[in-house]
């Protein structure tokens, strides 16, 4: 480098901050005066620069550190000074909307009983006060009078239902066509403790959680295959309210039908296969209640009162029942696949899978507890013949002994305690017991005769399968709005009383598929506890639940009618 | 700890006022109604989760409010169906239903009317 030529000063300071200065560029400096002031003069200058910097940082920093700190301590000072309720942390974007269900607005109606109870009241004076048709005496006039209350009282529920049963009775000593003995009498019949026992062991199934294991265990089973998985659920619920309560079964079923449901993500997915499994459950719980007296109230009515004109066991029920629900079960099944749209055929199953690890394997206690309902199931279905043939006395082995013995058992072993059983829903003891008392009114106030003799021309009149159909389908289409007890507490002594009337007839020709009919109650809320069940809760629609259940109603109503003229004409029945 | 109380009922409104003890943890509360017990005695100001805990909103519930704990405390009144016949067993195997799905500690507490 020449004395002439200067360096830049800027890359000469860079290059000796870097340690890249040679020996010449250092020589030059130190000899030339210029070059020296030149450096000496960027050098301050950077260095006021970087301090300018680092001031700016410093000043950045302190006044990010100062805005956190505020934003982090205002909040908890602030609710430190004034406390309230917390607020939720909602996520700006969750991932999925829920299908919503079981949202309180559906029945307001149910909130106001004392409007119903008064507009009942009135209606049945209004009935009262109404002369007489003729031919009907005044206490039979006062037993319909009792019938219509009864049937707006059980329909329009003003308090629970089974406090609304207890009103029967009283309405039939109020209006003098019984006494107190003959209005509580049918609440003691064995049929009332059969139900009442079956309650009991519905009871220790759900404290066991055997129908939530069966029912998973089903699901597991199907692989996740819909039409299969449906199958399953309803052959759980139909076996099941064959012996134990079936609006129970249902109830227990139906959060099941939930959890599967929400393996889908979307919504209207998840919405039609909720509507398909509750539907499924609902209508094959009313199925299973038709093999067995236990399986519906109407049953143990309409067997009360075939006991009083014939022996009549629980194996007679079952002969008669049976056969229709193995013909109706698989084509309800059918017919819900064809009807109600689910556009997946298959569905993971991880939550089930997980829910069936977590239930571990069955204990001691809930393989004894299957084992005494099989057992009692057996006795139930041979009970008679066993007594026959060991010549033992009579009615030790009648169902409603062996249920109660079966319920004694589990006690004893500790299956099932007093504080289980005071959880049970005791109202459809009451509510047969009304229906039964209803029956027996209007059968000793002469009403049931009139009513006969009304209905015997509609009967005998039109050929048999005519009649048949027509009593179905008025008994399936009546159960709808009327409770089934109700039903089978008025229609069951008329049949028996037309039949009594007509030697060509068999009583229980009639009572039989007449009681059976009331099981297809499947288009309103009011026709069952399953159907009011999924109704309230919102699961299903009311124009859905309409449209599935007339057409349901319609197809087991002929088939029913078509099997029990088949039996008459085989000689069967 | 946050603590989601399900049903704001006589029951709910019981468990907020024990909670409340221990100002560690965070009541939220859920409930579809629109004025239940807890709300109109003025226990809670509001409720912060408008819905119904069934199986279907178990995931979108906890998603949206991140509870550490939930308490199902629902009543039958709570559920707001009226009496329909069933609807006891329904809400306590809905209760059993949600205990065994829940990825989040979920305790179903005795309602008041059963003790």
């Amino acid at each position: 480098m020449s004395a002439s030529q200067h360096i830049e000063p800027g890359k000469y300071a860079e290059r000796l901050r870097n340690g890249t200065n040679t020996r010449d560029e250092d020589e030059h400096v130190a000899g030339c005066d210029v070059c020296r002031a030149a450096v000496a003069g960027y050098v301050a200058r950077d260095k006021q620069q970087w301090q300018n910097d680092i001031f700016g940082v410093l000043l950045h920093f302190t006044t990010e550190m100062a805005r956190s700190t505020f934003a982090l301590v205002l909040p908890p000072l602030k609710k430190a000074l004034k406390p309230q309720p917390t607020e939720t942390v909602a996520r700006p974007q969750l991932p999925f909307e829920p299908l919503r269900v079981f949202l309180p607005v559906s029945y307001r109606w149910i909130q106001k009983p004392q409007g119903k109870f008064l507009a009942i009241v009135l209606l049945t004076l209004l009935v009262l006060v109404l002369p007489a048709p003729p031919g009907l005496t005044g206490p039979a006039h006062r037993a319909i009078v009792v019938f219509v209350f009864t049937a707006g009282i059980l329909t329009m529920q003003p308090v629970s239902l089974p406090l609304a049963a207890l009103m029967i009775p009283v309405a039939q000593i109020l209006l003098g066509v019984a006494n107190a003995s003959q209005s509580f009498e049918p609440f003691s019949r064995p049929v009332v403790f059969l139900i009442l026992a079956s309650l009991f062991l519905a009871q220790a199934l759900r404290k066991h959680r055997i129908t939530r294991r069966l029912a998973l265990q089903t699901i597991l089973a199907s692989k996740g295959n819909v039409r299969k998985l449906l199958f399953g659920l309803m052959a759980i619920a139909a076996v099941l309210s064959m012996w134990v309560e079936n609006t129970g079964t249902a109830a227990v079923l139906i959060p099941v039908a939930l959890t599967i449901s929400r393996e889908l993500k979307d919504k209207d997915e998840a919405r039609s296969l909720l509507v398909l499994l509750v539907l499924g459950i609902a209508y094959s719980a009313s199925l299973g209640g038709m093999v067995t007296i236990m399986g519906a109230a109407s049953n143990a009515v309409a067997s009360g009162f075939l006991e009083e004109i014939r022996p009549w066991s629980f194996l007679d029920w079952t002969k008669y029942g049976l056969p229709p629900f193995l013909v109706i079960f698989p084509i309800t099944w059918w017919l819900l696949l064809r009807m109600v749209p689910v556009s997946v055929e298959r569905i993971e199953l991880a939550g089930v899978e997980e829910g069936t690890k977590q239930m571990g394997e069955m204990s001691n206690k809930e393989k004894e507890l299957i084992a005494t309902m099989c057992i009692a199931a057996l006795f139930w279905i041979f009970g008679a013949v066993i007594e026959d043939y060991l010549r033992l006395p009579d009615t030790i082995f009648s169902s409603a002994v062996i249920a109660v013995m079966a319920v004694l058992y589990l006690a004893v072993r500790q299956i099932i305690t007093w504080e289980d059983i005071q959880g049970v829903s005791w109202g459809i003891f009451f509510i047969i017991g009304a229906g039964l008392s209803l029956g027996e009114t209007l059968t000793r106030s002469g009403a049931t005769e009139w009513i006969a003799n009304s209905l015997t021309p509609l009967v005998t009149g039109p050929p048999f399968w005519a009649s048949l159909f027509l009593l179905v389908v008025i008994s399936a289409i009546l159960t709808n709005v009327l409770n089934n007890t109700t039903i089978a507490a008025v229609l069951v002594p008329v049949l028996i009383n037309i039949a009594s009337n007509n030697p060509g007839l068999n009583a229980v020709q009639l009572v039989i598929p007449v009681t059976l009919a009331t099981t297809f109650g499947y288009s309103l809320p009011s026709a069952s506890g399953r159907m009011a069940l999924i109704g309230a809760s919102g699961l299903v629609a009311p124009g859905e639940m309409l449209k599935y259940g007339l057409i349901a109603t319609a197809v087991s109503s002929v088939l029913l009618a078509a099997m029990f003229y088949w039996f008459a004409v085989m000689n069967w029945i | 700890m946050r603590v989601l109380v399900c049903g704001a009922g006589e029951s709910g409104a019981d468990v907020i006022r024990q909670l409340r003890k221990n100002k560690d943890i965070e009541i939220l509360t859920l409930d579809p109604r629109e004025n239940p017990a807890a709300l109109a005695e003025g226990v809670i100001e509001k409720i912060d989760v408008a819905e119904s805990l069934t199986p279907l909103t178990l995931d979108y519930v906890i998603d949206k409010v991140n509870p550490d704990l939930i308490l199902l405390t629902t009543e039958l009144e709570d559920l707001g169906l009226g009496n329909v016949a069933g609807i006891d067993v329904l809400s306590s195997s809905l209760g059993d239903e949600l205990t065994m799905i829940s990825p989040v500690p979920l305790i179903q507490v005795a309602p008041l009317k059963s003790r």
